[in-house]
């Protein structure tokens, strides 16, 4: 009973030492298992660090190229722009000597694509080409500049009429300083216009006396004349308007109230010929 | 039809002849007058010859004195001339690229309008607003000269916003008004001028030796007269003080509290000299004959020699750019020009053409009266007497060149942003800034439906 007792505990012992063992070897072998994670958790550190630092270096070269190439795509966006404005002001320089308002446009554009020597140079050469010009001011495309007129007034008003081909006229008015102050739709083409005083124009283009009055920019339509007015002269000394048609009659008018620019009548001093009066008529003061 | 006031006559023109109207009483009567051909009449014309009318479409107008008359040629050009003279004194005034259709003077005669084809041939059509006292939009005419000196100089402060002349209608000019100088006698001669750099105060050298410093409010107060009483060649201001060049190369520096004096060597050519700060350069010759700069500092008491290359020929004009540190010199014959860089060791010479004669058949040219501008970018210079010339030094490329009748002196401002000019008879002032030419080249253009 005893010895069986005591083999039975030799076994549970020696089972006990056998587990302990096995045991062991687990641990052992986890601890190897966990060393060798850790080595390749290491290497793998390293791995992820060079790859990083390659990869860092890699960026820095390429950034760097990068810069490089931005640097050199802006020498080569600055050479491209003196060349196109050396281009462009030699184009400027030779259309100055036959369209010298277009050379001065172009000269502009040089120099705004670059500040290059020809561009001042093209700059320079038109503005010397344009020789006592204070202003050259453009009707609208396809209409004609028919007529240009100052005011007898010493402050330099003028008026001129732009004229669309089987349309209508637009009346601009400006200052000396070339600066427009106004812009009236008139009837009609307008070859003839004339100051009566700083407010008040007169022009031709229909049968009515057109009368613009500047202070309210309105255009007052006068009847009169059987044919279209071809020339129109106002003398403000006598403060008359004489105003000659398609047939050669003249008519003159005058106001009967100054502050009324409809209130104008007329006579005819001269009777139809049938010869047209074609030539615009000027005031001669002396 | 044509009214005039003073006989009440009205002149009626139609396409076959004229007829006047005569108002009496309230009642026109009209009788027939002559045919068209005599409406205007081109033997009246005095640059008829030189300038023929146009044909077809020919305009004309007067001004209302009649002392100016404007008509169109062939070439669309406008005359604008003077019919009482006798010889032809025209202004030529182009910018039409096609026929004329009206012309119209201002009351005053300045201002001349002209209607017609201004762009692409006869496509685009507008007016063109004259400005007859202005012949250069860039340019402005200060003074209208009566007569001058035979030497007359012009002076101009650093900021450009003052001028002097002396020899301009006998007296010293500053801002269009006479200076008033009781030290100075009347057969004295104005040999050197400079305004402070704001322009507040006017220096006058004189050929006996004076130096006479005045401000708008007093009169010309005698500050310093020479011992040697020889003529002071140039004045010019620098760092609070004024400093004067005699001929015989004596420098005074004259500031509020002290005088000193000190000489360069030798004489000074009175063409051939140039000044910055404290610097003198003049010129001479070495044993051997050969040409040198002698740079002098003044306040420093050190001289340079620079020996210039052979054949550099005789001297036309120096000038000296003192933050440049780079003089130039332009011969007085057609040997290339100099730039010498001051204050180097060894110096550096350096020989280059100007672009004005970069071709071979080009007009020779002789630089005179340079000026460059205190950064040392801008030259302005007169070539041969008769034109103006804009360098850019940095490029050596030429930015203008203006032919005049007669360029008798220039002088820039040190910023390089204005020159002054006198002609024959007038003192005019060039903006000289490319961003006023390119705002001004934006403004001569404008789109009546913009």
């Amino acid at each position: 009973m005893v010895a069986v007792f005591l083999a039975a505990a030799a076994a549970f012992s020696y089972r006990q030492k056998t587990t302990a063992d096995v045991q062991r070897t687990i641990a052992e072998q986890k601890t190897k298992d966990a060393q060798l994670s850790l080595s390749a958790a290491t290497a793998a550190n390293q791995a992820r660090e060079e790859a990083l630092q390659n990869a860092t270096k890699a960026r820095d070269e390429a950034v760097h190229q990068s810069n490089i190439a931005t640097q050199q795509r802006a020498i080569a966006e600055e050479r491209l722009r003196v060349a196109r404005s050396q281009a462009i002001a030699s184009e400027s320089r030779r259309e100055s000597r036959f369209d010298i308002s277009a050379a001065l446009r172009r000269s502009v554009l040089a120099f705004g694509v670059n500040r290059s020597d020809e561009a001042k140079a093209a700059l320079f050469e038109t503005l010397t080409r344009a020789a006592f010009v204070r202003r050259f001011i453009f009707c609208p495309v396809g209409e004609f500049a028919t007529t240009v007129r100052f005011s007898h007034t010493s402050n330099n008003i003028f008026a001129f009429s732009c004229y669309r081909i089987g349309s209508n006229s637009t009346i601009h008015v400006g200052t000396g300083a070339g600066v427009l102050t106004a812009r009236i739709r008139a009837r009609g083409d307008v070859r003839d216009l004339s100051f009566l005083d700083a407010d008040t124009i007169v022009l031709s283009g229909t049968q009515t006396l057109q009368v613009i009055d500047l202070r309210s920019g309105m255009v007052h339509q006068i009847a009169g004349h059987a044919k279209a007015i071809a020339a129109v002269a106002a003398f403000p000394e006598a403060g008359v308007v004489l105003s000659g048609d398609g047939a050669g009659e003249v008519r003159a008018w005058s106001r009967r109230d100054k502050a009324e620019a409809s209130s104008f009548t007329s006579r005819v001093i001269r009777p139809a010929t049938g010869r047209p009066i074609t030539i615009g008529i000027r005031l001669r003061s002396q | 039809m044509e009214y005039d006031s003073d006989r009440n006559e009205l002149l009626i023109i139609d396409w076959e002849g004229r007829q006047a109207a005569t108002n009496s009483a309230g009642k026109w009567v009209v009788k027939s007058y002559a045919v068209m051909s005599d409406y205007f009449d081109a033997s009246t014309l005095s640059c008829g010859e030189k300038h023929p009318r146009g044909g077809r479409y020919f305009e004309h107008t007067w001004s209302a004195d009649r002392s100016r008359l404007a008509y169109t040629t062939e070439a669309n050009e406008i005359i604008v001339e003077n019919p009482r003279s006798s010889e032809c004194t025209a202004s030529v005034l182009v910018g039409h690229t096609h026929n004329i259709y009206s012309l119209a003077f201002s009351r005053d005669g300045n201002l001349l309008l002209s209607a017609g084809a201004i762009s692409l041939g006869d496509d685009r059509k507008g007016i063109v607003l004259w400005d007859l006292s202005r012949r250069r939009p860039f340019s402005r005419k200060l003074y209208s000269l009566s007569r001058r000196a035979f030497d007359p100089r012009l002076a101009v402060s650093a900021d450009g916003s003052s001028w002097a002349c002396a020899g301009c209608e006998d007296a010293v000019l500053w801002d269009n008004v006479p200076v008033d100088l009781p030290f100075v006698r009347s057969q004295t001669k104005i040999t050197a001028l400079a305004i402070s750099h704001r322009g507040t105060q006017l220096a006058i050298g004189t050929s006996d030796g004076q130096i006479v410093r005045t401000t708008r409010s007093r009169k010309g107060t005698l500050t310093h007269l020479s011992s040697d009483r020889e003529p002071i060649l140039k004045l010019w201001h620098s760092r609070l003080a004024l400093f004067a060049l005699s001929k015989t190369g004596g420098v005074v520096r004259l500031d509020d509290t002290s005088v000193n004096t000190s000489k360069v060597e030798g004489k000074v050519s009175s063409v051939c000299h140039a000044v910055g700060g404290s610097i003198v350069i003049s010129e001479s010759s070495d044993e051997d004959g050969a040409t040198e700069l002698v740079v002098s500092d003044v306040d420093r008491g050190a001289k340079t020699r620079i020996r210039l290359p052979p054949k550099s020929g005789s001297c036309g004009s120096v000038a000296f750019p003192e933050a440049s540190r780079t003089a130039v010199r332009s011969p007085g014959n057609y040997e290339p020009l100099l730039t010498i860089m001051i204050g180097t060791s060894p110096h550096n010479v350096n020989a280059w053409n100007s672009p004005l004669r970069a071709y071979p058949s080009g007009l020779k040219t002789l630089l005179s009266r340079m000026h460059i501008s205190k950064d040392g970018g801008l030259m302005a210079a007169v070539s041969n007497s008769m034109s103006v010339v804009l360098m850019n030094m940095a490029t050596k490329a030429i930015l203008g060149q203006v032919d005049m009748d007669e360029a008798v002196d220039i002088v820039m401002s040190s910023d390089g942003q204005k020159l002054l000019l006198l002609t024959s008879n007038s003192i005019e002032e060039w903006d000289l800034a490319p961003r006023k030419w390119q705002l001004l080249a934006t403004f001569l253009v404008l789109e009546s439906d913009a």
